[in-house]
This record gives structure tokens, sequence and C-alpha cells, in this order.
């Protein structure tokens, strides 16, 4: 059975949100409320868009998600990297490399693995 | 550089007055997403992954140093304390508020800035050599040019609705800097035989899905009919180009369905009706533009400042620097320095606002206040003397910005891809950081020479993979981010796009592929060939072999 | 439906024809099909001194270019605002067929275009109700500086900062 969530953005900074209990948009997935069944689904994403335009939330839409040891997750990493945030660094601090050819690597590991 | 009159000034604040009420009636909910979409990105502000990224232009890739500390102010008041630059020499800021936008753009305008026409179906920002003006190999300074086309698409009222985005690029010099060949329209300067200087127009160029080389349609076409001669192009396309097909829509697909000859007809016909009817500029307003481009005030010095050459020897990594980093100017005595944006292990293309500061500063310095920004994501001190490399090596060094990569196998390109961008498929950004390490380390035991490493995180080909001497593509193979490799690609004016090596790999295994790819072409390298000469000489055969076996 | 034409709401006084549809007995002014225009234009224009003609997008007008002093109105069609072609055919109708007569904008077409359409010929636009004639004045003035040589009457930048000029050197 394919659970599924609804997500949009947040139309005054763009974040990511998604669609939890009462008509509330939270920035965390786990407060998402899970549709199992497309019906339950569509209906689902039928209240979000109508809370949408008043709510100041743009273009929801359905996501696939799965549960693993009670945390809720994307199926697809696209989507997993918009509820997580980039997997890279992106701030300004400790960006000074301590030589001219190295600069901390703020790259992989953690993120990727946890994909 | 060009400096805004009262006239430009006043355009620019009307457009930020307009976007402001276009916000405001956005957050009041008068206006619908579907509505302001189009609006907003005709302000180059696009609705990411996790936020807003507002993508500002620089003309021609050329800025003062009071705008880039004016683009540093933007990136630490309004954003995350960065900036990327990008393949298009433009800026992208990637956590804009949207209701914050209105007061960036009203900061831009106050240095002469905008993001106007930064997306959108219409005429995009002007890219152009980035030694412009200062290369001791050019004909001619492109970037008068390059103003004028810039002030001529600005909110162009017949090309706002194209069927697809349109990309100029303009060179003034013999070596092509500018991928001039991969444009919508390129544009060479050229002296014909009988001394004038004018254009050769090339059309048709492009990456993406379909990546081409453009083709020749005007040899020489004198100054004076640019605009028209532009004009006649754009019309054609406008009413020709495909608009049932998005992938089909640029001007390439139309070119290529026609055929140059009768594409060049279909121009030179529009252009017969048009070219007398004043849409070209009068000498007096070209001349008003030229007198901006005039030099600096240069010093007369030696072509060989003793003391740099001195320093090159005894300082071996500042050699190493000059090197890489610096290329010759026209003028005797000065040179020409480029600021590596690519630390090994860092984010291609990121500046953090102390960074900008530090270069602004510099540019005051030692460069007549005047910074580039090339289309490999660099920065361009254009005017040093080398007498001063020196001492700006040495304040490059403090501040991580001295890296002697330029060129090399670090020097790699990288779109956003999939960290910020929602059109990506997958990440760039992580990949080319990997990358950028290996290299490093074969590059400490081995020359590798000069090759061009780009990466795209999706088909779009912001990130150049098509004319990487080794491109990746990343692409969503069945839930997983893969990476596709060609080789052999150039954005030279030996144009060529690369050629898909075979099955895509995934991202662990991407970073090894491209160390077998090096150490075959060390293997099979002859005296100090370029990774894309040997390439040519050899094929995607012996390549193949040690990726994949002979099977 | 209203109609914008200089400006300001006017009558329309057109009735646009489906192709299938008769002309009426007492119709003064009608608007039909390039088409229709092609094989039964003539025909339509002796019982008529006011005909108009509908182009569409992928319609250039070259098909009705040797007619134009017949034609008192040309209609181009926007089926979405994002088709941009229609902003060429009044530029060619005006300024390389030398047309003087009304050219209306119809269709699917958003505030910010206003001005464009101007710019490029265009002296008339159907819009969905009244209201819409105040927003075609403030899509006029918001800008005042203008950067390419169209046939509207706005000066171009190119020559406003040289006012001292003179025509030969302008090219006028």
């Amino acid at each position: 059975m394919t659970l599924q969530i609804v997500t949009a953005n947040r139309l005054t900074d763009g974040a990511v949100v998604y669609y939890g209990a009462d008509h509330t948009w939270s920035q965390w997935i786990a407060d998402a409320v899970v549709s199992d069944g497309s019906s339950d689904a569509g209906s689902t994403l039928a209240l979000a868009k109508a809370d949408a335009f008043t709510n100041g939330i743009v273009e929801p839409y359905l996501v696939d998600v799965y549960r693993e040891a009670q945390t809720i997750k994307p199926v697809r990493y696209r989507e997993a990297i918009r509820a997580r945030g980039p997997s890279i660094y992106t701030g300004s601090k400790h960006r000074m490399p301590v030589s001219n050819t190295a600069v901390q690597s703020t790259a992989t590991t953690a993120f990727q693995n946890g994909l | 550089m060009y400096r805004y009159d009262e006239f430009d000034h006043a355009f620019v604040n009307q457009r930020v007055t307009q976007f402001r009420d276009q916000v405001d009636r956005r957050l009041d909910g008068e206006l619908t997403e579907d509505e302001f979409k189009p609006l907003r990105l005709m302000n180059g502000l696009y609705l990411q992954l996790h936020a807003y990224m507002l993508r500002v232009a620089i003309p021609y890739g050329v800025l003062s140093s009071s705008q880039l500390r004016q683009l540093a102010h933007i990136a630490r008041t309004y954003d995350k304390d960065y900036g990327h630059f990008t393949t298009r020499q433009n800026i992208q800021y990637n956590w804009p508020k949207l209701k914050d936008v209105p007061d960036i753009l009203r900061d831009l305008a106050a240095v002469e800035m905008h993001a106007i026409q930064t997306s959108g179906n219409c005429i995009r920002n002007v890219t152009a050599d980035h030694y412009a003006g200062v290369a001791a190999d050019e004909i001619e300074d492109p970037r008068v040019y390059c103003e004028i086309i810039r002030q001529w698409s600005t909110l162009h009222p017949e090309f706002a609705f194209l069927p697809r985005k349109f990309k100029f690029a303009v060179s003034g010099a013999h070596q092509d800097r500018a991928a001039v060949k991969l444009h919508d329209i390129g544009i060479y300067m050229r002296r014909n035989d009988d001394g004038e200087i004018g254009f050769e127009i090339l059309v048709g160029g492009g990456q993406g899905r379909t990546p081409m080389i453009a083709q020749t349609i005007c040899e020489f076409l004198p100054k004076q009919h640019l605009l028209s001669y532009l004009e006649a192009i754009l019309r054609v396309y406008n009413e020709s180009g495909r608009r049932d097909n998005k992938y089909k829509a640029r001007i390439k697909i139309l070119l290529y369905a026609t055929g140059v000859d009768e594409f060049r007809r279909m121009v030179e016909t529009e252009w017969e009706q048009i070219k007398d009817r004043n849409y070209d500029l009068p000498d007096v307003e070209m001349q008003r533009i030229l007198t901006y481009f005039a030099p600096p005030n240069y010093e007369t010095l030696d072509g060989t400042q003793r003391d740099f050459e001195v320093r090159k020897f005894e300082d071996r990594e500042f050699g190493t620097w000059v090197k890489h980093n610096v290329a010759g100017h026209k003028k005797p005595g000065y040179a020409i320095a480029n600021i590596s944006l690519k630390p090994v292990g860092g984010i291609p293309g990121d500046a953090t606002s102390e960074q900008m500061d530090y270069v602004a500063d510099l540019a005051d310095q030692y460069s007549f206040g005047e910074i580039r920004v090339s289309h490999r994501q660099n920065l361009v001190l254009p005017d040093v003397k080398q007498s001063d490399l020196y001492d700006l090596y040495k304040a490059l060094c403090r501040h991580g910005l001295a890296v002697p990569n330029h060129g090399t196998a670090t020097d790699i390109i990288a779109c956003p891809g999939l960290d910020y961008c929602s059109l990506a498929n997958a990440r760039s950004i992580p990949v080319s950081q990997r990358l950028s390490e290996r290299l490093h380390e074969i590059r400490a035991s081995h020359d590798i020479g000069d090759m061009h490493l780009n990466i795209s995180g999706c088909i779009n080909a912001c990130g150049h993979h098509h004319v990487g001497a080794i491109g990746i593509l990343g692409v969503d193979r069945r839930g997983e981010e893969y990476y596709q490799i060609t080789l052999g690609g150039s954005a030279f004016e030996d144009a060529s796009i690369g050629d898909i090596i075979g099955p895509a790999f995934s991202s662990d295994a991407v970073v090894d592929a491209v160390e077998t790819i090096i150490t075959t072409f060390l293997g099979l390298r002859e005296n100090d060939e370029r990774f894309i000469d040997t390439y040519r000489r050899i094929g995607l055969k012996p390549f193949k072999e040690t990726l994949y076996g002979t099977d | 439906m209203a109609l914008i034409k200089d400006g300001k709401l006017a009558d329309d006084l057109y009735v646009t024809l489906a192709d299938d549809v008769d002309l009426p007995v007492d119709c003064q002014a009608v608007i039909i099909s390039a088409e229709r225009w092609l094989t039964e234009g003539a025909a339509i224009a002796k019982q008529s001194d006011q005909v108009g003609v509908l182009l569409q997008p992928g319609q250039s007008p070259d098909l009705i270019a040797d007619d134009l002093d017949k034609i008192s109105v040309v209609a181009v069609n926007f089926p979405v605002f994002s088709d941009g072609r229609g902003f060429s055919h009044a530029r060619r109708l005006r300024e390389n067929f030398g047309y003087a007569g009304e050219i209306r904008a119809t269709g699917h077409l958003i505030r910010d275009q206003y001005l464009f359409l101007h710019r490029c010929g265009f002296n008339a636009i159907e819009v969905a109700d009244e209201a819409m004639a105040k927003q075609w004045q403030v899509a006029m003035d918001e800008f005042s500086m203008f950067y390419q040589n169209t046939v509207d009457d706005r000066m171009p930048l190119m020559r406003a900062r040289h006012p001292n000029m003179d025509s030969a050197e302008t090219g006028q």
C-alpha cells in the first residue's frame, strides 16, 4: 500500500512545508498527515489545496513515503533532500581554506549514507 | 565600464516600483501564484526546492568594486552570507525571502544593477569574453557591443514571449573564451580585407537536450547594422520557432529544420525590409557608449618586470600560481589575474560576503576598481601591474583565494544541482567536491595538464557537461542518482560536443571512473598533450576498454 | 467582454463570425478568419465596408498583405499569453506593410503585456470587463524610458539622450 503525504512551499520564504492535522502546515515531515490509499490521499490533497491560498502556501502536491522505525521517509531522494535541506554546506563560516589547496570537505558522507 | 545616466537610473527604479507593487499584490492575496509566477520570473525570482532563488544579472560579467561590495551586502543582509557565481556570469542568491526581494532590487538599482530577464523566454543576460578589453589577442573590445545589445534587449516589447529562452555571447578576440559557438546567437568581432571591423554572426548553438554547434549566417556584418540584423533574426525566430514542444523550441531546432541557407534567406528577407528603419543606433549614441569603455590610465611600463621574474623563480608557489592563473595583457607590464573560486573540496562558484568585499578592495588597490566574472565561475582582476602581482598573490592567499588551478582539472564547472534546483535529477556539487579532492591528489603526483571537467545535474546542461573534455551528467536511474560520462567536449573555437562513453556510474563509482579515464590518458598521452588532444587522436575506444572491459 | 481602443473603453462595432455562420443581413461590421477572407473576402467586402480579419498566431500577416487596404481591422489572437508571435505580426503589419487601421489583440493576455502590445502597434484590445480599462492606463504609465525604436510615438533613449541631434544624424 502506498503511503502519501502533502507537501508545498511557503509563500513568504519558499520553505518546505507539510500538511498536518487540523489544517496546519509544518516545516517538519513528522507532523505530516499520512494517507494510505489513493482516495484518502486525494481528499487530503483537496483539503490542502483549499487551505493553501489563505495560509500563504504555494502549489501543494502528493509525495510517496514509507515508514521506518516510527519515522516518515520520502521514497524519492529529491523529496529526501527537500525534507532535510541541501546536503552541502550553506553558510559562510569556515569556508576559508587553511592553505591554498585544502578546504574542509563538507561534501558527502553522512547525508549520502542517510539516503 | 558603462555607467548609468539619468535615463537608465529612472528605468531601473520604475522597474523596482513595478515589482514592489506585484509582490504586495501577491502577499495580499490579490494575485494567485499562477498570475504571479510569470511576473516574478521576469525579475529573476525562482521558487526552488527549499527557498526562493534570485538571479542577478552581471552584464557581460563586468563588475565595479562598489557593485561587488553591494552584492556582498545583499548576501549578508538578506541571504545566508554567500552567493553563487554562475556559468552565465551572473550571481544567484539561494535564500532570499519574498518580502525582501523588492528591497534587494532597490539596493541593486542603487549600484546600476538589476535582475531583469535573468529568467523567462526572453533575451537573457549577454555574456562575453571575461578578458574583454584587456586580452592580448583582441581585435576590439566587445563590451561596447554587449552594452548596446543589453540596452536593446531590455524589455524589448516584441521579444518578451519568445518560444524559449535566448542567449547571446560576444567575443572580440582570436581565442574564444566565451563559448560563443554554444549560444543561440554567437558573435565574433572580425576584421575584413579592407581593415574594417565588423561582426561574424553565428546562430543555433546550444546545449541542453539537443546540443549543437552554432553555424555562421553572416560572415561580416558592418557595425552600424548590428541591431537591425539581430532584430531580423529574432523576428524570424519569434514567428517560426516551434511552440508545440518546449524541448524543440530553441532556435537551434528551427535552424536545423530549415537548414542554414534557408534560415539565412529568411533573415535577410526580413532584414531587407527593416534595415533602414532606424532600429540601429545613431552614431552619436554609439560614440556615447564607446566612451565609457575607454582604457583606464595605464602607466607606460616595461614589458619585462625584473622583480616579478625573480619572485616567480624564488617563490615556487607564486610561480605556479602565475603559470596557471595569470594571463597576458595587451599593455606591456600589466597582467590579467584569475581568482579561483574552486578551492579543493569546495563548492564551485560560491563566494562569501567577506570574500566578495575583499576582492572588491583588491580590485581598488590593484586593478582600477574593476572585476570580471568568468563563465567558468571564477573572478578576474583584469588590469594588474606585473610588479603588483606578488603582493596581490600574498593578499589572496590570506583569504583562500589563491588556488593555482585556473584551467586545470580541479577548476570544475558545476551547476547547483539537486541540492538547490527543482529541475535537477541528481546532485552536482557533492560529486564535484569529491572529484576535486581526488583530482587534487592525482595532480600532486602527475602532471595531467589543462583539462575542463564540467558537471550538470540534469539535461538542461547549466553545468556545460556537453563541452567539458570530461563531462558528467546526473541522471535519475530507477530512483537513484547516476552519472553519465562524456569525453571530448570543447567550448572553444574548436567547439565540439562530448561523446557518451557508456552506461552511467553510481554516485559511489563515478569518481573512480574519472580516475580510470585519467590514468588511461596518462598511459596513452604523447609528450605534453592536453587531454582533449589525446582524445581526438585516439578516440573513445581505449577509454571504454579500461572502464568497461573489452567484452 | 469589453473593448479598449486608443486607451479608452469603446463600443465594439464588430461581430466576429465563425466560419460556418453566414453573414447576417443587417450586419455592418464583421471580423472573419483569414481562411474565410482568402476564399470569400471579395464577396463579403461587397456587402460590408467594414471587414476585419482574425489572424491566429501561426498565420503570417503575409497572407493578407496585398488586401490590407480593404481590411479595416486586423485582430490578432493570443490563445495563451505566453505565445508571443502576435507581437511580431503587429510590428510587421505596421512597419513593413504600413497598415494604419485598427490592430486588435484578442484572447488570453495579462496586464503586464499591455505596454508591450501598444509598443508593437496594437491600438485595441478585447478584455474581460470594463474594469480592465483602468489597468490599461496603469500599464501605459509604468515606464517612461524605452530603449528600442518601435512604431509607437515614444521617444527611444537612443534619441532622447541626444536632443540636439539633427535629423540627418539620426537617420530620420
